[in-house]
């Protein structure tokens, strides 16, 4: 789902997006040139093979369906974030040609939602909690696990925002949308980071990645600071998404005329239930409903294929 | 795990395999997957050119139809569902209602008009990139302008993933028969366990093979055995060309 497809960017948001990740991974091939020099290629190729391999593993999440592991946070926390950031790149350039999972045209977006968000920004929560709370196998999977969580949530918000960019849908519902989709996402992402982080840190703790500059104890606060704002800001519009929009329509004075919000699946179930209540009815019904429908037709797809590729 | 399902296609002598290298086929790929992904809204007419010209890259590429419907459904549900929220989403004159849900005009011609850009970028990259090996498509990314270490890393990872493939499929047995029935928590710590234990023998692995490719006199660039196909850029320029007129006329199309 953090894939996004061939046909849903504007060229212009295309545009932008692909100058950005390109600049960053300019910028993440040259911090891990000066870090790795010489063995950057084996480790991050291994790295790239693990991550792909790492995918292929099941766990089961709740009525037959299981998910997996997506990687971006957890390769940072191991190679660091711009060797993180380089392998994810490639694993998205090889699911984008080879497996026709993310479109060609969104590749930027989707580099820079999922190794931009995931091992970059991941890897700096991640950084910012151990300042925080210190050494110890326990207290840095706890922090990659919370790490991931946001970065996670981010990806999506990152996601609904180009989206929303690119008129696909109003922002606020496209974040909306994103936003509750990745939050539950995150959990399954967060907990098994965390568990394979715990378990690298008992088996052989030096492994783990250990940034070279230390940042000033103010700035970590900051920095968490500002994720947390940001964290409390996407909620607060998830929250209020459909009132917001109503306003804004009764305000331009459409609200009768062109609106069809009253028709949309979220005024529908607001309708039953007052308030916050119904709000988080429908947030929740609505991913389910698409959690449903996405397992349904993997599921069908699977049977159909089966016979032949075995 | 074998590595040759990815590749099955890949050796046919095809219309298109004799009259363009990998490379080329890459840059047909990348116009014709912009073309599509980029065609503005309401161009119509050129989309359905374009849909022509992806249908007949099927004949010229000697893909059966099957296989790529195959390919392209495996990839559906990912743009199918995001785009059938739009008719309820995009304000507009109502076409019909559904229970509680509107359906509006303006929203199900994006609908049907995102759903088939996204088929037509999927076929075409499906169509092209399943003609050619995965070894040649990777050092045919090597000429994109993308950083060494992105495209090193995707071909040691694809050189290296069927083995860590093995690993796990290997911990995955040994942990199911010895550890019984298991409770949901503890079997995703065991499958994170196995995770952390493939992730460490990677690195592991990682350091004896930079070893091993220094010792071959590695010169940070990872060699290939197979000659460049010496073949002019005739046929793959005219075919991005004409990809790249449909996208004008599209462009032309919505301006008038």
């Amino acid at each position: 789902m953090a894939h996004i497809p061939d046909g849903f960017l504007t060229a212009s948001v295309a545009a932008g997006t692909f100058a950005a990740a390109a600049a960053l991974t300019a910028y993440a091939a040259r911090k891990t040139r000066d870090g790795l020099d010489d063995r950057a290629a084996p480790t991050l190729g291994l790295a790239t093979a693990a991550v792909f391999a790492a995918q292929t593993v099941n766990f089961p999440v709740a009525a037959g369906t299981s998910g997996h592991l997506l990687g971006g946070t957890l390769v940072a926390v191991l190679f660091g974030p711009w060797a993180g950031f380089l392998v994810m790149t490639a694993v998205v350039i090889a699911q984008a040609l080879i497996f026709a999972d993310g479109g060609l045209t969104a590749l930027g977006a989707n580099v820079l939602n999922i190794a931009g968000m995931g091992a970059v920004v991941g890897y700096g929560i991640y950084y910012a909690l151990t300042e925080l709370t210190g050494a110890g196998s326990r207290r840095h999977a706890v922090a990659a696990a919370i790490a991931t969580y946001f970065a996670t949530v981010l990806t999506g918000a990152a996601a609904g925002f180009e989206l929303g960019l690119s008129g696909i849908a109003p922002t606020r519902i496209a974040l909306t949308a994103m936003v509750s989709f990745h939050a539950l996402l995150g959990l399954a992402e967060a907990l098994i980071t965390g568990l394979v982080v715990f378990a690298l840190a008992r088996k052989r703790p030096n492994l783990l990645f250990v940034s070279e500059t230390a940042l000033p104890r103010t700035l970590v606060l900051v920095g968490l600071g500002a994720v947390a704002c940001l964290a409390g800001l996407l909620s607060l519009i998830a929250s209020t998404a459909p009132d917001a929009l109503e306003r804004v329509a009764m305000d331009l004075g459409f609200a009768d005329a062109g609106s069809n919000w009253e028709g949309a699946p979220l005024a529908a179930y607001r309708t039953w239930l007052p308030g916050i209540a119904g709000t988080v009815t429908a947030v929740v019904l609505g991913i389910a409903l698409l959690f449903a429908g996405v397992a349904a037709m993997a599921r069908a797809l699977t049977r159909l294929r089966q016979p032949r590729e075995s | 795990m074998g590595f040759a399902h990815l590749d099955r296609y890949a050796g046919r002598h095809s219309w298109l395999n004799q009259r363009t290298t990998p490379q080329q086929r890459l840059w047909i790929a990348l116009a014709a997957a912009f073309a599509a992904g980029l065609m503005p809204p309401g161009a119509w007419l050129s989309l359905a050119a374009l849909a022509i010209l992806v249908a007949l890259g099927l004949p010229a590429a000697d893909l059966p139809g099957r296989v790529l419907a195959r390919r392209v459904a495996r990839a559906l549900p990912f743009f199918l569902l995001p785009a059938l929220t739009l008719p309820f989403s995009i304000p507009g004159p109502v076409l019909a209602e559904i229970g509680p849900f509107n359906l509006s005009g303006p929203g199900t011609l994006r609908a049907a008009e995102i759903i088939l850009r996204a088929t037509l970028a999927v076929s075409a990259v499906t169509i092209v990139i399943s003609t050619t090996r995965v070894t040649d498509l990777l050092s045919a990314l090597d000429t994109l302008p993308l950083p060494n270490l992105v495209t090193s890393s995707l071909a040691l990872g694809y050189r290296y993933v069927y083995l860590l493939n093995d690993e796990l499929d290997r911990t995955g047995r040994a942990l199911r028969s010895r550890a019984g029935r298991a409770g949901k928590l503890r079997l995703w710590r065991a499958r994170a366990a196995t995770l952390a234990h493939m992730f460490l023998r990677a690195h592991d692995r990682g350091t004896r093979i930079h070893a091993a490719m220094l010792s071959r006199g590695y010169q940070h660039r990872l060699p290939t055995l197979r000659p460049p196909a010496n073949l002019t850029a005739t046929w793959s320029l005219t075919i991005v060309a004409v990809i790249a007129l449909v996208w004008l006329a599209g462009l032309i199309e919505v301006s008038t």
